[in-house]
């Protein structure tokens, strides 16, 4: 994750007096913490370095929590026909993205909807090619907005807001007693979220590394940086996890967005030369204002 | 351990002093085999318990197989930590379960007694999270228990297992900063140590920290750790200190304070200064042994020597890589460093992989494995235990406590 998280939690409604909601906010800190100790491909001692340092064909037994990440990971993956993939990190690794000299021009060592294999009954995650890298950087910090969102529930909070480096948004309950939180999310074209106990990934090429404006985000099925002309995809769901995930998966596969609009989720695609008229949008949870929908 | 602030920290240095990073050469791997998994029950998951059992997942030949808490929304907590462990809501039942040989024990300081007891009488390996104590009293009980334990019985004062602090401690022995001059600790974090409930009961129940019959207050809970470092590295334990501590920040009622002062006296005449605090972060959790030739700053995962301008080059100074902090050179310890350099990672400096709770863990493991003797033993946490005792006294008394460890 290595990005900043804001909350903002309002002890209107909920059993708890300031301190009592100070102390809860020190308590999701830490849980952010924790799973960015946990997740971060940054850290050497990470149980994901630990996986992606694994002898390929060993098993690795993860706990629960995390196999269950992995679950989820594996069903994203086929709903959106591998487009949102977490072993896109070993193409991050062949693109120079990470501490390794950029490698583009060798093949994909394995097709990437089989580069892992989860064991179900000894929560082991099996890595299938010694290169094979698992990256949850595209949903990484949804995850952890659910948790979030549980703990909330937990302790009775009724209204909260919540994100991750701006990208991973949580609008818990409402902004106050006649308005959901409110989000900006483009201002060409002008396109605000209205979120009321709802999820907001976005997706946005960043890291672009050379003329033909090839960003970070990798497309696990031709191997290389994503080729289109979305510039980013906001992406709205019950489940932050999902959401994230989806907006990575349209940043690769726009043309995915009828499909996966059909789960239950409102998105919108600006483009590198979206004109307001332009933009894509499908609202069927109805999160955005002035939608000029095509 | 929360990481000190290593730039503040060079920033504010003197400019006729360098700095010298004190990094060991780390195993990237621990130092032990053992034929079978080595079976681990937790008792007590919250926060302490959690970071144990996310610790011991990164350890070769551990099976967490067992859990214990009375609280069962963090034995649920838990669980989802350890893939295959039980849970259980007594520690009577996990032992009798038979599915452990070792346990780990991070249950509220007041519980220790009670649960330690109940481990050496099982025979298990013990690791006991410090300070072992609320009380005199129990602190005795559990150091005599302890001496007719079967197992190998480990106190978590983490500083002595700490591989940057065993470094620096090998510096410090070596008459590095040579006439020592005094001694320096804080720890400062703002946080309102509120454990946050929906129930009345359990709220209760968790909020031992904030209730003086159950806990020590700052000087007892971090105090303890830090000052055993100053015991470890000077083989000297004070022999009285004055205290003094009110409610800064956190103005909900509590009776324990939230910032306190404290200075321990050596009969030799050197001191230790402690300040510590849950109303501002800056600076950390550090400990400073300064001497006539350098100052050691040890900031649990880094370690910095300051050396005076007029001490003695010593020989590794030759070998040692120079970085440039603000107005100072610092002349700084990694193995490997030329690597290092070449990856461009020298400036942001090196500090432990892992949290301090992993080295300890793994030192009491590593003795399991070698039927040898832990970094920590319980008689030395006993002894630092009661220094906190008496620091949290003077603090909630405004006075000076005489030190007794005549019945330890």
């Amino acid at each position: 994750m290595g990005c900043r998280f804001e909350l903002i939690l309002d002890p209107a409604d909920s059993p708890h007096d300031q301190f009592g909601v100070e102390a809860i906010a020190d308590e999701l800190v830490e849980l952010i913490q924790d799973w960015h100790d946990r997740l971060s491909v940054f850290s050497p001692t990470s149980m994901v370095s630990r996986i992606n340092a694994a002898q390929a064909g060993v098993p690795v037994r993860v706990d629960r929590d995390l196999f269950e990440l992995l679950r989820l990971c594996d069903s994203l993956c086929d709903e959106t026909d591998g487009a949102f993939n977490i072993a896109a990190g070993t193409l991050m690794h062949m693109h120079g993205f990470r501490e390794h000299a950029c490698q583009q021009e060798q093949p994909l060592p394995i097709d990437l909807r089989r580069a892992y294999t989860l064991e179900p009954e000894t929560m082991a995650v099996t890595r299938n090619h010694p290169r094979v890298s698992l990256d949850f950087g595209a949903i990484a910090k949804g995850f952890v907005l659910d948790l979030l969102s549980h703990e909330l529930r937990e302790y009775g909070i009724q209204h909260a807001f919540v994100h991750g480096g701006s990208s991973s948004v949580l609008g818990y309950g409402n902004q106050d007693e006649t308005h959901p939180w409110r989000v900006l999310v483009s201002d060409t074209p002008d396109l605000q979220a209205h979120l009321s106990s709802i999820s907001l990934g976005i997706s946005e090429h960043a890291g672009r590394v050379n003329a033909e404006h090839r960003g970070h985000i990798m497309d696990p099925q031709t191997g290389k940086p994503a080729d289109n002309q979305v510039e980013r995809v906001v992406c709205s769901h019950p489940s932050a996890a999902i959401a994230d995930a989806y907006a990575t998966a349209l940043s690769v596969r726009p043309d995915l967005i009828d499909r996966l609009h059909e789960h239950g989720c409102s998105i919108a695609i600006l483009t590198t030369n979206t004109e307001p008229e332009k933009a894509c949008i499908r609202d069927r949870l109805g999160v955005f204002t002035n939608p000029i929908s095509n | 351990m929360t990481d000190v602030d290593r730039r503040t920290f060079l920033s504010s240095a003197a400019g006729t002093v360098a700095a010298m990073a004190l990094v060991p050469n780390l195993n990237a791997f621990a130092r032990y085999s053992l034929n079978a998994p080595l079976r681990i029950g937790v008792v007590g998951v919250g926060r302490q318990g959690r970071e144990i059992l996310g610790e011991l997942t990164k350890l070769p030949d551990v099976d967490v197989t067992a859990m214990c808490d009375t609280d069962a929304r963090r034995l649920a907590a838990g669980l989802r930590r350890a893939s295959g462990a039980e849970g259980f809501d007594t520690v009577d039942a996990m032992l009798s379960s038979g599915k452990v040989d070792a346990v780990a024990v991070a249950t509220s300081t007041h519980t220790h007694r009670e649960v330690a007891l109940r481990c050496f009488e099982a025979g298990v390996h013990v690791y006991l999270e410090c300070p072992l104590a609320h009380t005199l009293d129990d602190c005795i009980a559990i150091s005599e228990a302890a001496r007719s334990a079967k197992g190998v019985i480990a106190a978590g004062l983490q500083g002595r297992a700490n591989p940057v602090y065993q470094l620096a401690r090998g510096f410090y022995k070596t008459d590095s900063v040579r006439d020592p001059v005094s001694m320096r600790a804080q720890h400062h974090r703002k946080t309102n140590w509120i454990t946050p409930s929906n129930d009345a009961a359990r709220r209760e129940a968790l909020n031992w920290k904030l209730d003086p019959s159950r806990a020590n207050g700052l000087a007892g809970e971090w105090g303890t750790q830090q000052f055993d470092v100053f015991h470890w590295y000077t083989g000297k334990y004070p022999v009285k200190v004055f205290g003094s501590g009110s409610v800064r920040h956190w103005r909900d009622d509590r009776k324990v304070p939230d910032t306190i002062a404290c200075t321990l006296m050596f009969d030799d005449g050197q001191t230790i200064h402690y300040d510590a605090t849950l109303a501002n972060s800056y600076g950390g959790t550090y400990e400073v042994l300064y001497g006539s030739n350098a100052a050691i700053k040890l900031g649990w995962s880094h370690g910095w020597m300051f050396k005076e301008a007029d001490a003695p080059t010593q020989g590794w100074e030759v070998y040692a890589n120079r970085q440039q902090f603000h107005n100072d050179e610092g002349i700084t310890l990694i193995a490997g460093a030329t690597k290092l350099a070449e990856q461009g990672k020298l400036k942001e400096g090196i500090g432990l992989p892992h949290p301090g709770v992993y080295y300890a863990l793994e030192d009491w493991i590593n003795a399991i494995a070698n039927n040898g003797t832990p970094a920590c033993s319980i008689s030395e946490a006993a002894r630092a235990t009661a220094v906190g005792i008496a620091a949290n006294r003077a603090v909630m008394n405004s006075d000076i406590v005489e030190i007794d460890f005549a019945a330890l």
